[in-house]
Order: structure tokens, then C-alpha cells, then sequence
């Protein structure tokens, strides 16, 4: 954290999480307690909780607009937070999950406050990829993890490595500049999976995964073969999820620098792991 | 005035005790925190639509992402 002797304003930036309530970290509940004003882009139901934390909490959800360009709404959002800082106060901006993961005025804000010599900070939140991993019970780190968003997977040249998970986020909003809600038709699903056909057979499974907001609404976790994902309707939460095919060939001349073949990796794991 | 089933899942949401309580118990446990016959009915029933339409918890409006650079 940068210290500002001569800038009284302080910024903290927390999460909520995915839920309405439950999965806000304490060390989140108590800075939200101290603050001076709460900007808040959360759900209404969530943001009626940070109210009962903070009355002092506003909302900046009404900087969205259908007919506005999302990169425009989050430089206001930046700019309404970087405004307050500036005017002096303890401020903190609480976003919906990981306020570090899919926000981008999180990280402008503390970027630009970090330059002028504000004291900033970010405290993590449980996201949605938290959920995913609880919910489907993949461990990323089993065969490996690929994250991207939608459109900016099939907007670049990137490489799939069909042994690791995929995990595809907002494919409900695929090549959307704006703020749709909504939508009933959904091109851009088809061409993801004409995409991903090049990777996977056609009858791979892969999962529709939206994490659970409420209490007493169980996540959705579809499973579909691949070759249907052109005819789903998702949401603009809905996240796609394409476990991978297994761990790939070992890479034996790497392995022999160790001193190790494929049979003495596994006699070590064995023995490690008894 | 904070919608009281709004203000119900709030608490359902942090509070495991709670919630185990209200499971073996829906229909008592939404009556004691006030809800009208309609929103007791939404909990009986577990009637998702309509809890996710009250609670507006969808979050989708805060997601994003377009890095151009």
C-alpha cells in the first residue's frame, strides 16, 4: 500500500462475492463498517446488504446505459471513485465476486490513485471461478487450466491445449459492446463451437455453469455434448466449462535432466505421496 | 423499507443455522420473519424464477471485457 501523507483519501476496493451476503470475507464486512462512502456496482438485493453494513452506500449501477459503450460506463465508474478519493475521504468500492477479476474499474482507479500518491488497496473475493471449482469439483491444477472470455477468445489467435480445462466466461454475451440483457438469440454460440470442434470430438461433454446467487437456488450445471452448444440459451452469467482430455505425453528429454524416466515419476509420486 | 424477502434471503444466505432450520421447517420459519402469504408461498416452493427475479441477482451487468490492447 503506497503511503500518502499529504493525500488524506484512502482507497479500498472489495468484493462481495457471488452470493447475496454469505461469502464476504470478514476483514470486507469490517472496512466496509469504517468507510466514509461505499461505491458500490453490485446486485440490488446485494447492494440492500451493503446499505444495512453502510448506510453510506451508493450505487453506480446507474451509470449503465443499453446505448452506451460498457468500456465508457467503467471509465465514469473509475472516475466517480478516483473523485472521491480525491475529495478526501476513506472510500470503498465494492464489486460483485473478485473486484479484480472482469472489472476493469477496479483496477484503473487503483492505478491512477497509486500514481497521484493515495493510499490504495485491494482485498480479494471469493468469484465466480471459486464457485465453478466447489460446485463441479475440477481442480485446475490437475491437468491444468485455460481462462478466457468469449469474445476475446474468438476475437485472437489463441492456442488451445485440449488436455487442460477450459473455462469460457460470459459466452451469453458474445461480441456484445453494449450492456444486453435479455437476449434471445445467441449467433456467436455457433461459432465458439465450430471453434472448439477443431480441438474436441463432437460428443465431448462440456457444462453451462452459472454459480448460485441466493441461498435456496441450486447453480446450473448442464451438461451437453459439445455438438448442442450452438443451441442453448445461456444467460449473461452463464460460463462454459470443457473438461480437458487428460494429461498429455511426458516430455522425456526435459524429464531426463532430472535424472528421471516416466516409470521413476511415478515411483516418486507413489512414494511421496505414501 | 427493505423488502422483507430480500431481507430474508440476506440472512438465509450468512447464517448456516438458520438455514437448517428453515429446511426442516419452511413454512414456520418464513412466518416468523414476517413474509406475506405470497412470498412464503415463493419459499415453499423454492420457486427460483421468482426469488432470483425479487433478489435481482443475476450480477450480469458487471461483468465484461473487451482488452483492445
Amino acid at each position: 500500500m503506497a503511503d500518502s501523507p499529504n493525500n488524506k483519501g484512502s482507497l479500498t476496493i472489495v468484493g462481495t462475492g457471488i452470493t447475496l451476503s454469505g461469502q464476504m470475507t470478514l476483514i470486507t464486512e469490517s472496512v466496509l463498517e469504517n468507510a466514509d462512502i461505499v461505491l458500490s456496482v453490485v446486485t440490488q438485493s446485494a447492494f440492500i446488504n451493503l446499505k444495512n453494513i453502510n448506510s453510506n452506500t451508493i450505487s453506480l449501477r446507474d451509470l449503465y446505459d443499453v446505448n452506451t459503450s460498457r468500456l465508457v460506463t467503467y471509465q465514469k465508474m473509475k472516475q466517480r471513485i478516483v473523485d472521491e478519493v480525491e475529495s478526501g475521504k476513506r472510500v470503498v468500492a465494492a464489486f460483485y465476486g473478485h473486484p479484480g477479476v472482469f472489472v476493469d474499474p477496479s483496477h484503473d482507479a487503483i492505478d491512477e490513485l497509486r500514481n497521484k500518491g493515495f493510499s490504495v488497496r485491494m482485498l480479494p473475493g471469493i468469484s465466480a471461478e471459486d464457485c465453478l471449482v466447489a460446485d463441479l469439483g475440477l481442480d485446475p491444477s490437475r491437468f491444468g487450466c485455460q481462462s478466457y472470455e468469449a469474445t476475446q477468445f474468438l476475437f485472437r489467435r489463441y492456442s488451445i491445449d485440449p488436455h487442460m480445462l477450459q473455462i469460457i466466461w460470459q459466452i451469453g454475451c458474445i461480441a456484445e459492446f453494449n450492456h444486453p440483457k435479455n437476449k434471445t438469440e445467441h449467433p456467436g454460440l455457433a461459432t465458439l463451437m465450430e471453434a472448439l470442434l477443431k480441438f474436441y470430438p463432437a460428443d465431448h461433454k462440456v457444462i453451462i455453469y452459472e454459480a448460485a446467487t441466493i441461498p435456496l437456488v441450486a447453480p446450473r450445471i448442464d451438461e451437453i455434448p459439445l455438438n448442442e452448444l450452438g443451441y442453448i440459451v445461456p444467460n449473461t452469467i452463464s460460463t462454459l466449462v470443457v473438461p480437458g482430455l487428460g494429461l498429455p505425453e511426458y516430455d522425456t528429454e526435459t524429464m531426463a535432466k532430472f535424472g528421471l524416466t516416466p516409470d521413476t515419476f511415478k515411483q516418486k509420486l507413489s512414494a511421496d505421496n505414501g | 423499507m427493505t423488502d422483507p424477502l430480500i431481507a430474508f434471503l440476506i440472512e438465509l444466505d450468512k447464517d448456516e443455522a438458520l438455514k437448517q432450520k428453515y429446511l426442516a421447517d419452511p413454512q414456520a420459519v418464513a412466518e416468523s420473519y414476517g413474509l406475506t402469504p405470497a412470498d412464503i408461498a415463493i419459499c415453499v416452493n423454492n420457486d427460483a424464477k421468482a426469488m432470483k427475479q425479487r433478489a435481482e441477482a443475476e450480477g450480469a451487468d458487471v461483468v465484461h471485457i473487451y482488452h483492445a490492447n
